[in-house]
């Protein structure tokens, strides 16, 4: 029997109808715009060996949001909320004078690492500094710090996430829809709370978009290194990104 | 915190942003359905849909100004969507290592199923480009050029990749071949 073109017509129509659309999500489209335009240089981070690692991958261009022990360097205070580190204004700038790297307001919990954050930015190669220059959130933890367990405390990572990811690297085997597209980046919800042992991230913006969380899990494996952080940056997330990225003359 | 969109200013520069906001939900509320379908048959999952819709939607929103100006808004949508589509489709081709496993179908009673089933894993094996070109050529129901236009190609690469894609979705469908054709899986 041929198969007309009518006949594709046909089974394509009724194929589609078999997919029921969600609801649009028209505010949260919205919401995501605003973010996607007033973040763009947006990184999350917790724990300080984690920032490290988030510095190195990104620079001074990001914005931190995290709880006690995360020292955070960002260029966007006004979007960031800490538990006890309020955040320190920068220093003014002389008329005329070049904006120096690691000049931005920072966490007070974070003035030493800030300035081992300089001299890791000078060791690192200029295109990791661009990573979190889209509209993604990185979120990096700490392998060695309990207050990492973000992802995985939140309960929300899918099972095989990180598979997909990174094949081969263990993640969290925990159900659930909140944290959600490691692969594409993980929507975090509207205000989730993020627990992790004394300390307690919450997410202040209506959905952030996450390209990879890392750090120690529940069952105490650490997926990832700071060096395998930066592989995976310089692997997957520049090859994706670059060319918008250094289009857009972000830097 | 519900965000307000009047006077924020976005990279420096001051935008009235309720007027866009309105339009925009408007548009996506009369459309949403129809372009999570298309979304559907182009990734052949429902979840990799509503992200390819998404991230379609937000793209527009952000040139939603330029976009309600053209003439046709939805071809614009549209082909941002299978832009987008593509650059998904060749990212994950790097970082999906391992395929998913096929879940094989017997022939039973109801062909139709069957039939619906077999032509949902046909579409997956075209190309993103040939499937792209039939979904919009015979779900859509656009015409060449305009699917040309959405695919940035040729009318000549559009008929060529609409008749191979078609080939395929042939041998495949045709009852007895589709059938040989599941069971040699």
């Amino acid at each position: 029997m041929t198969y007309t073109d009518d006949r594709l017509r046909e089974d394509l129509g009724s194929l589609a109808a078999q997919f029921v659309p969600p609801e649009p999500p028209v505010q949260a489209l919205l919401n995501r715009r605003v973010r996607a335009r007033r973040k763009r240089h947006a990184l999350l981070v917790a724990g300080t060996a984690a920032a490290v690692a988030g510095i190195v991958a990104g620079g001074i261009a990001m914005s931190g949001l995290g709880g006690e022990h995360s020292s955070k360097v960002t260029t966007s205070p006004a979007r960031c909320s800490t538990q006890g580190y309020p955040l320190q204004p920068a220093p003014p700038k002389a008329a005329g004078a070049p904006r120096v790297r690691g000049s931005g307001p920072r966490s007070t919990a974070a003035p030493v690492f800030a300035a081992a954050a300089d001299a890791i930015i000078a060791t690192v190669p200029r295109p990791l500094a661009y990573i979190c220059t889209t509209s993604r959130i990185l979120l990096f933890t700490d392998p060695n710090n309990t207050n990492v367990r973000v992802a995985a405390d939140a309960g929300r990572l899918r099972s095989g996430e990180y598979q997909r990811l990174l094949p081969g690297v263990p993640g969290p085997d925990v159900p659930g829809a909140m944290v959600r597209r490691l692969s594409n980046g993980v929507i975090i919800g509207n205000r989730t709370k993020l627990t992790t042992g004394n300390a307690r991230v919450e997410l202040l913006t209506p959905m952030y978009t996450v390209d990879l969380v890392a750090g120690t899990l529940r069952d105490g494996t650490t997926p990832l290194t700071v060096r395998q952080l930066m592989d995976w940056a310089e692997r997957v997330y520049l090859r994706t990104f670059a060319p918008a990225i250094t289009s857009a003359g972000v830097g | 915190m519900q965000p307000s969109f009047v006077g924020r200013t976005l990279w420096g520069v001051g935008v009235a942003d309720e007027q866009v906001a309105e339009e925009f939900a408007g548009y996506v509320a009369s459309q949403f359905a129809t372009l999570y379908r298309t979304a559907c048959l182009l990734t052949g999952d429902q979840r990799a849909a509503d992200d390819l819709v998404q991230a379609a939607l937000l793209k527009a929103l952000v040139n939603w100004r330029r976009i309600r100006d053209a003439d046709a808004p939805d071809a614009y949508v549209r082909t941002i969507m299978v832009n987008e589509h593509r650059r998904q489709f060749r990212r994950r081709l790097r970082l999906v290592l391992v395929r998913e496993p096929r879940v094989e179908t017997i022939a039973d009673p109801t062909e139709r199923v069957d039939d619906l089933d077999r032509l949902r894993r046909a579409l997956a094996e075209l190309s993103g480009r040939q499937r792209a070109a039939v979904v919009l050529r015979f779900y859509e129901d656009l015409s060449e050029a305009e699917v040309a236009r959405i695919l940035q190609c040729s009318v000549g690469t559009v008929k060529s990749q609409t008749s191979r894609a078609l080939a395929h979705l042939r041998r495949v469908m045709s009852t007895t071949e589709g059938r040989a054709h599941d069971l040699h899986r």
